[in-house]
This record gives C-alpha cells, sequence and structure tokens, in this order.
C-alpha cells in the first residue's frame, strides 16, 4: 500500500497563499467604522422610515399622548376656559353620570346584538358560496358591495329605506300583514334599526374572512371524508369548523372591537344619537361631549376609556393570534 | 483577477455563517463553493459581492481592498438562482441595463449587446419579456447580462438549480466552454457535485462555515483533507467505519468492530489512536485468492445502474458498498470475500461523521 | 333504483335551498342599493308618493342637476378629491419607501414601529379626534385642505404601508441584489424594487382611495365652510334641510359619489380578502 493512498491531515492547512499586507489593513480599519455607519443596515432602515414616522408621529403618536394629558384637565372651550388640571375627576364624573351608563349600555347592546348576527350571516353565507356553485364570482362581487359604501352613505341610504311615510320598508312589511313602523323615531326600535343597518354594511366583511378561511381548508380533507362515509352535519362539525375556528375567532373579536369603538357615521347619519339618546353609543357620546358641547377634557377621557377598551382587546387578540 | 480572502468571519445573530475564512481564488480559476446547504457558501459569494458586509477579516479583488466598496464599485458580475431578470424590461433591456447605469454611450451598449446576444444565441428573443422565455433561455439571459460588462469576476449562485435535468447537464458545458473562452476568474456555488467535479479548476468545500479543503476535483476526489470531504464527494458515499491503529509485531492494522485490515506502516506515529477508515465503494474488489484474510461477506441488496451494480454487502451489524461491472451474476444472499484496492485507503482523524 | 332517485330528489332539493338562500341574499344587498338609485331619478312627485312607487313610473335627470343648485357639490366633489389626492402622495411616497425599509432591515425600534402601524389600523379615530382637532387649530389649517389631509394620514399611512410591506415581504431580494450588482446605489435599488412593486402600490392607492374618500368624523371636524366640506360632509349636511328632506338630489349625490368607489373596487375586488382578512390577521 503507498503513501499517498493512506492519509492524514487536519482541517486547517490547504497549503494556499495567503497575501498580507499591513498597509491595506490600517486603512481598512480606520474606513471601516465610518462605511460601516453610512452603509449599515440600521442607518439605512432607519433613513427609510423617517419620513413616515415624521407623520406618524404628528398625526398619531403626538394626538394620543396628548389625549392623555387632556383626560386629567378640564377645559371647557365654549364657555372660553383655560385648560386646568383637575386628576381624575373626568373620570370619576364619568362613571357617575347616568347619561354615560346608558350609553355604555347602549354600545354593549349594539355590540352584542349586532356581532352575533354578522357572524351567523357572514359564516351562513361563506359555507354557501364555498360549496361547488355557479355564478360564484358574481355573488362574490355583489357581496362585496356594501363594504365599499361609505358608512356615512350606508346611513343615508338607510334612512330614507326607514322613511316612516315615502320609505320603502314599511310597504315592504305591509305585504307581510306588518303595520307601519316608526323605525328611527320609535326609542324601543331605533337601537334595531341601526343594528340592522350596520348587519347589513358589515356582514360581508365577517362573510369575507369566513370565505378565505374555508378557502385554505384543504380540499382532500373533505375528499377523504367523502371516501369515509361522513355526513354533511359531520363534514361541517369535524372538519369545517375546527378548521377555521381561529380564524373566526379573530373575526369575531375584531368586529367587536370595531363595533364597540368605531361606530360612528351610521349613528350619526340614521338617528344622531335619539331618539331620546336610545341610540347614543360610546363614538357618538365623545364626538358630542368633546366636539360638539366643546368639553375638551371630559371628551378626551371618554376617548381614554375607548382606547383601553381597544388596547386590552389588541392585546387578547394578538394573544389568540400566537397560538 | 485574483480573489482573497483572509481570516473573513461572518455571523447572524448568534449563527457564524463563514467562520475565519482564508481562501485564494487565482486568475483565471474556475473555482466552485461547494458544501451543503447551509454551510455558508452562499454567504461567502455574498460577501465578495458586498451584499453582505463582513465582519471580520479582508476581502482583496485583485489587489484592492474592497470591504468597504458596495457591489456597484467592485466591478463584479452576478448570476442569480433565480436569475432576477427584471420582468418589465426586454431582454435586451435587461442584458444592456449595467451598461445603462454606468452611461456607457448608446451605439455602444447596442454593440455589445448584439456581440453577447450572438454568442449566447439568443438574438432572436432580445425584443421579448422575461416572462415569455422558457428556463434555459433566462438562464442565458442572465449571463448574458453578467457577460456585458466584461467584470473582473463572474460569480455564481447555483444557476443551474432551476433547470432540468437533461438542461442542466447541458448548460454545464455550455458555462465551460464560455469560461474556457472568456478565462474570467468565476466563482460557482453549488450543493451538487457532480456539477462542481464537472466544470471546476479548483473546488473550496465547505462545511458548517469552516472551509475543509481546496483542490482540483480529482486532487479533493483522491485525498480528502478529513472525513467530512470524504464522505461528502463521491456518490454513492465513500464507506466509513471506526477503528483502534493497532501495532502488532511490528505491522500496523485497524480493528473495526468486525474485521481487522492490515495498513501500510506510515502511519506509526498515530498508533494506537481512534480512525476513520474510508473506502469508496468503487474501491472494493472481490477477493479470489483463498487462505487470504479478506473480510467474508453476504450480499444483501443488488441494484444495477447500467454499465455498473452497486452490490450492498453486510458483515455481521455492518454494511459495505461496493460498485463492480455488471458482467458477473449475482444472487442475494451469497456469501462473497472481499479486499480494497492498493492504495486507496483513507484513514481519517476521528469518529465518522 | 328507488334509492337513487330519493337520492337525486334530495340533492335537487338542496339546490334549491342553497341558490334560494344566496338569492335571499343578494336581494338584501341589492335592495338598499336598487331603492337608492330608483329614487335618484324619480320625478318629485314619485318619491313623495303614497303608496310608494317600487318601479318608477318616470323618469328625470333633475335631480342630478339640481344637487349642484342646492348645494356647492362641485366644490365638494373637488374638495374630496382634492384631499383624497393629498392624502394617497403623502401616504403613498412616504408609505412604500417605509415599507421597503421595514420589509428589507432590521434596525432598533423597527419591531415597535411594525407594532405601532398594526395598532394604528385598529385604534379608532375618535380616541385621537379631540386632541388631533386642537393640534389643526392651532397650526391655523381649520377648514383646509391640509387640515384634513393631515387627518387623513393617521388612517392611511399605516394602512400603505402594511399592504406595501405585504408586497415587499413577497418579492424576492434577488432583483435588488442584482440591481447593486449591476450598478446601481440603494437608492436605485429601491426604485427597482418599487418599479416591481408597482401592481401593490396601485392596490394600496385604491384602498388608500376608498378610505379618505369615504372618511367623514375627521372631514366634520376640521371642515367649516364650502372652501374645504367634503362630499361626506356635504350630503349629510342635506339632512338638516327645513320642511322636508330633498331624497332625490341626496340619492342621486350618492350615486355620483359612491360611483367612483364601484369602478376602483371592480379593480381591486380579488384583492379584499387579502387586505382586509390577512392584513389584519398576520
Amino acid at each position: 500500500m503507498s503513501e499517498a493512498g493512506s492519509r492524514r491531515s487536519k482541517v486547517k492547512n490547504y497549503g494556499e497563499k495567503i497575501i498580507n499586507s499591513d498597509k491595506f489593513i490600517v486603512i481598512g480599519i480606520n474606513l471601516r467604522g465610518f462605511h460601516q455607519f453610512l452603509r449599515s443596515k440600521k442607518t439605512l432602515g432607519l433613513l427609510f422610515v423617517l419620513p413616515a414616522v415624521v407623520v406618524l408621529f404628528l398625526v398619531f403618536i403626538y394626538p394620543l399622548i396628548y389625549n392623555v394629558d387632556l383626560s386629567f384637565n378640564q377645559w371647557r372651550l365654549a364657555i372660553g376656559e383655560e385648560k386646568h388640571y383637575v386628576g381624575l375627576s373626568n373620570y370619576s364624573y364619568n362613571f357617575s353620570d347616568p347619561l354615560f351608563q346608558k350609553v355604555l349600555k347602549n354600545t354593549l347592546i349594539f355590540t352584542a346584538v349586532s356581532v352575533p348576527l354578522e357572524v351567523v350571516i357572514g359564516l351562513g353565507l361563506a359555507l354557501l358560496i364555498s360549496r361547488k356553485i355557479r355564478g360564484r364570482s358574481i355573488f362574490l362581487a355583489i357581496l362585496c358591495l356594501p363594504m365599499m359604501v361609505a358608512p356615512v352613505i350606508v346611513g343615508l341610504t338607510w334612512r330614507w329605506l326607514y322613511a316612516w311615510d315615502y320609505g320603502l320598508l314599511n310597504p315592504l312589511i305591509g305585504v307581510f300583514g306588518m303595520g307601519p313602523t316608526n323605525w328611527l323615531a320609535d326609542p324601543s326600535i331605533a337601537m334595531f334599526s341601526v343594528i340592522v343597518a350596520d348587519v347589513w354594511a358589515m356582514a360581508p366583511f365577517v362573510f369575507l374572512f369566513c370565505y378565505a378561511g374555508l378557502r385554505m381548508v384543504p380540499q382532500e380533507r373533505y375528499e377523504s371524508a367523502e371516501i369515509d362515509g361522513v355526513s354533511s352535519w359531520q363534514k361541517f362539525r369535524y372538519i369545517t369548523l375546527p378548521s377555521i375556528k381561529g380564524i373566526l375567532v379573530i373575526a369575531i373579536l375584531i368586529r367587536a372591537m370595531d363595533a364597540f369603538t368605531k361606530i360612528f357615521d351610521v349613528v350619526y347619519t340614521l338617528t344622531g344619537g335619539g331618539p331620546a339618546y336610545a341610540t347614543e353609543v360610546l363614538p357618538v357620546y365623545t364626538y358630542r361631549v368633546g366636539l360638539i358641547f366643546f368639553r375638551l377634557g371630559r371628551g378626551a377621557s371618554i376617548a381614554m376609556i375607548t382606547l383601553l377598551v381597544t388596547i386590552v382587546m389588541i392585546l387578547i387578540i394578538r394573544k389568540i393570534m400566537k397560538r | 483577477m485574483k480573489v482573497t480572502l483572509e481570516q473573513v468571519t461572518k455571523k447572524f445573530g448568534k449563527t457564524i455563517a463563514v467562520d475565519n475564512m482564508n481562501l485564494e481564488i487565482r486568475e483565471r480559476d474556475f473555482l466552485v463553493l461547494l458544501g451543503p446547504s447551509g454551510c455558508g457558501k452562499t454567504t461567502t459569494l455574498r460577501l465578495i459581492a458586498g451584499l453582505e458586509t463582513s465582519d471580520s477579516g479582508n476581502i482583496y479583488i485583485g489587489d484592492t481592498l474592497v470591504n468597504d466598496l458596495p457591489p456597484k464599485d467592485r466591478n463584479i458580475a452576478m448570476v442569480f438562482q433565480s436569475y432576477a431578470l427584471y420582468p418589465y424590461m426586454s431582454v435586451y433591456d435587461n442584458i444592456a441595463f449595467p451598461l445603462k447605469i454606468r452611461k456607457v454611450p448608446r451605439e455602444e451598449i447596442r454593440k455589445r449587446v448584439r456581440n453577447i446576444a450572438e454568442l449566447l444565441k439568443i438574438e432572436e428573443l432580445l425584443s421579448r419579456k422575461p416572462g415569455q422565455l422558457s428556463g434555459g433561455q433566462r438562464q442565458r439571459v442572465a449571463l448574458g447580462r453578467a457577460m456585458v460588462r466584461e467584470p473582473d469576476v463572474f460569480l455564481m449562485d447555483e444557476p443551474l438549480s432551476n433547470l432540468d435535468a437533461k438542461l442542466r447537464i447541458h448548460m454545464r458545458g455550455e458555462l465551460k466552454k464560455m469560461h474556457q473562452r472568456l478565462r474570467t476568474t468565476t466563482i460557482y456555488v453549488t450543493h451538487d457535485q457532480a456539477e462542481a467535479m464537472s466544470m471546476a479548476t479548483r473546488i473550496a468545500i465547505m462545511d458548517r462555515g469552516v472551509l475543509q479543503q481546496v483542490g482540483s476535483p480529482k486532487e479533493v476526489y483522491d485525498h480528502p483533507a478529513n472525513a467530512f470531504v470524504g464522505g461528502f464527494i463521491g456518490s454513492p458515499p465513500m464507506n466509513m467505519w471506526e477503528g483502534d491503529l493497532v501495532e502488532k509485531n511490528g505491522k500496523l492494522k485497524i480493528d473495526t468492530s468486525f474485521f481487522s485490515y492490515p495498513l501500510p506502516p506510515d502511519l506509526k506515529e498515530i498508533a494506537a489512536s481512534k480512525v476513520t477508515l474510508g473506502v469508496r465503494p468503487e474501491d472494493v474488489t472481490i477477493d479470489k485468492e483463498k487462505g487470504s484474510n479478506a473480510i467474508k461477506v453476504r450480499i444483501d441488496v443488488i441494484e444495477p445502474m447500467g454499465r455498473e451494480l452497486l452490490v450492498t454487502l453486510v458483515s455481521g451489524d455492518a454494511t459495505i458498498k461496493m460498485i463492480t461491472p455488471s458482467d458477473r451474476t449475482f444472487r442475494i444472499g451469497d456469501k462473497l470475500k472481499i479486499k480494497f484496492k492498493e492504495g486507496k485507503l483513507h484513514i481519517f482523524e476521528g469518529k465518522p461523521l | 333504483m328507488q334509492t337513487n332517485s330519493r337520492f337525486r330528489a334530495k340533492k335537487i332539493l338542496g339546490k334549491i335551498l342553497i341558490y334560494g338562500t344566496i338569492s335571499l341574499a343578494l336581494i338584501v344587498v341589492l335592495l338598499p342599493l336598487y331603492w337608492s338609485l330608483s329614487t335618484s331619478i324619480k320625478p318629485e312627485k314619485t318619491i313623495l308618493h303614497i303608496p310608494i312607487e317600487f318601479f318608477p313610473s318616470g323618469f328625470t335627470l333633475s335631480h342630478y342637476s339640481n344637487i349642484f343648485n342646492i348645494i356647492p357639490f362641485s366644490n365638494y366633489l373637488v374638495n374630496s378629491a382634492i384631499i383624497t389626492g393629498g392624502t394617497l402622495f403623502i401616504s403613498l411616497v412616504f408609505g412604500s419607501i417605509a415599507a421597503y425599509g421595514l420589509s428589507r432591515y432590521k434596525f432598533p425600534g423597527s419591531g415597535g414601529l411594525l407594532g405601532l402601524i398594526i395598532g394604528a389600523r385598529m385604534i379608532p379615530p375618535i380616541a385621537f379626534v379631540i386632541p388631533l382637532y386642537l393640534m389643526i387649530s392651532s397650526f391655523g389649517l381649520l377648514d383646509t385642505h391640509l387640515g384634513v389631509i393631515l387627518t387623513h394620514c393617521s388612517i392611511v399611512l399605516p394602512f400603505t404601508i402594511w399592504i406595501m410591506k405585504g408586497f415587499f415581504d413577497e418579492l424576492p431580494r434577488d432583483f435588488e441584489e442584482a440591481a447593486l450588482v449591476d450598478g446601481c446605489s440603494r437608492l436605485g435599488a429601491l426604485r427597482v424594487a418599487l418599479r416591481l412593486a408597482l401592481p401593490g402600490l396601485f392596490v394600496a392607492g385604491i384602498f388608500g382611495f376608498i378610505e379618505s374618500w369615504n372618511e367623514f368624523m375627521f372631514a366634520l371636524t376640521i371642515t367649516r365652510s364650502p372652501a374645504s366640506t367634503t362630499a361626506t360632509v356635504g350630503l349629510v349636511g342635506l339632512l338638516q334641510t327645513p320642511y322636508q328632506i330633498p331624497w332625490g338630489e341626496i340619492m342621486a349625490g350618492v350615486f355620483l359619489f359612491t360611483l367612483p368607489i364601484f369602478v376602483l373596487g371592480y379593480f381591486v375586488e380579488k384583492h379584499m380578502a387579502r387586505v382586509y382578512v390577512v392584513g389584519t390577521v398576520k
């Protein structure tokens, strides 16, 4: 056996010539710091986001901070008052104010009724549309229409539908033998009417969520279930529902958060919060106190409560999404 | 132009992608950086390109230190795995882009693009968009874009891996021809050892960020520097067994769990240590002499590979792969004696990988 | 044989149920829209008529010309267009560059910024409308286009960053690196990336358009006179008309106002799920 045949060597030596020029190295080190700072990804990344951050700070972050400050002050602009610190008294006033309690109750009712309705309708339609049906793209396009309609326009349109005398809805329910209803002026019905308009506008969101979720379920799951002789209900119970449970929970939470904190345009145009504060919800009330009555401090303190609810909801949503 | 890496280290967070690398790529080399995925070969290439910045060490292109030069000032060209052809530009504009950026006069651009197109036989594609091309055509356009600038160094990051097997082998030949013609220093990254063996003038093998060996294809095949290189180069891979180097009556041999085999005497200095014995399947032969201390084995699996047979042999609980001409007939279960070709044993320090 | 026909009958019944339910949903979606549109073309007499006319007996475009007479509706539309355009300009330019930075580079605070942008999508405008009003007022920007544009940026800019980041994330880095090697600077590489993300820029632009065009509360807060009043605020203002609300004119305005949204929405319909669902889930 020859010497060349058996061989051992360590990893280190490859027998390659390495050039070594001290001069280069010295210059290299000196320049490196500065060049790396300029070209470094940190610096560049910061430069790229800087303009957007400046704008966001101006129109979003600073107002949020300012709002915290405002909420601890009394500042009734309408009577020319100066801003002055009052501690937590805005907050304590709110919670003892029966109107605020009513508003909170209204908002909770609005959320608790509209969101489940939207989920049932949205999920139901998504289940139907995701079957093998003809004309799906047209259905999809039409079902998505309400999402594009401005909330203000939703309010105007439904206000006209609800009109007691010349509106479409009273004659329509007349066909089914029901008498004309004072949809928006009857305090016991007005909230219901607002909810119906909101469901019309927002159920498509839930529908889209669920539809996208259903599209992500691999078709093989259903096919193998079909071969195993699984019934339609069982398919829904054991395949569909577990597959889209995650996305459904997120949809419900996001809708609940938006219903609680963002419902403004529709209520403003439909009822303006009336009659007799029957449909006054949190955002509308905040706006009324802060920017119509110009009690800036108290308005800010109500806004803070909305913000806290939002933050709690965001944290819950994030926690669920991490799972 | 030669390229030199001097003690180059690159970390991503806590992982060391390239660990204290020293490498010289000689002028006119076709150097293939070879290794399993995640071994740091692509990072090395990107360091040379200037797409990553090293944490320490120096990189020279020619005699210029390029540590702090942006990619555009390094006079290199790169072919990407995805080709990265700009989808919104025609083939002509894609190839012309590097010249346009450098404000080369229009007439000059037209001349050079035409030349390249002729060389690569893509003249009739110049007005098309990349989306209308086949994989092989895109590959050529990407090459054209790299060549048009007549750079000092070509960098190629697995440029053939998106092609089908047949086209890949064809393009290997084309690339090799191109290199022989242009003579431009080329650094080529791949995980495919067949590609490396067929194209490279030299191969640099990496594992876990560490350079393992540099040498010509023949050198790394015949004389792997360590067990990793031995196991990585060659298909089917080298047989490897752990064993003890023992000296008895002035003769050296290796004892493994199931056989013992005589060794040449020049390894005396590391006697009585744990080593790994490596033998390539084609260096396993059938021993017909009677009475020799050959290894007794039984045939377990026979895989015809056309001209040759790949035979899996068992001895105890160890397996040995053997490649043998297919003119002999074997049956599963046959008992055989085998030996290893002289001068083809590889002894590595430490345990097998 | 018998089971076969029973199976078929069951299947047909199922089909009727499915298509029946979907048709009902479509009617519920379309009915309000139809009622608005038909009102806008009915002669005044037949709008205020009992019993109501479901199918219009007459046809008139007078509401469409009237809306421009009873309120300065053309001013409002132009204001809406200027405000939407300005919001889009700031949001797309700053937003796409920021999205590129967030997608390609990690830097101290990039994670926090990303969280902030997601948060900004969820935090309701009502939570900061009062201080924002005070700020706009102290800048002297009440009742100006720029004042409304700034408020709209608080909604559209984070939205744009989020959509564009999604597009950049999906764009392979190879293109920019090829550009760098081919001789571009970092800014040149950004240009290549932007060119490749152009479809994304369109999508972000259209969604941003819809958000800004449809916005009401900020516009209500900042605008005062026809100099800046947007179409949304102008149309809602018609509800204050004494005696009889001019429904024909309102619905004509609603239709004119919504038409561009439907046209633009048509182009991004297939992106809706992506933007609204994935955008919130991810």
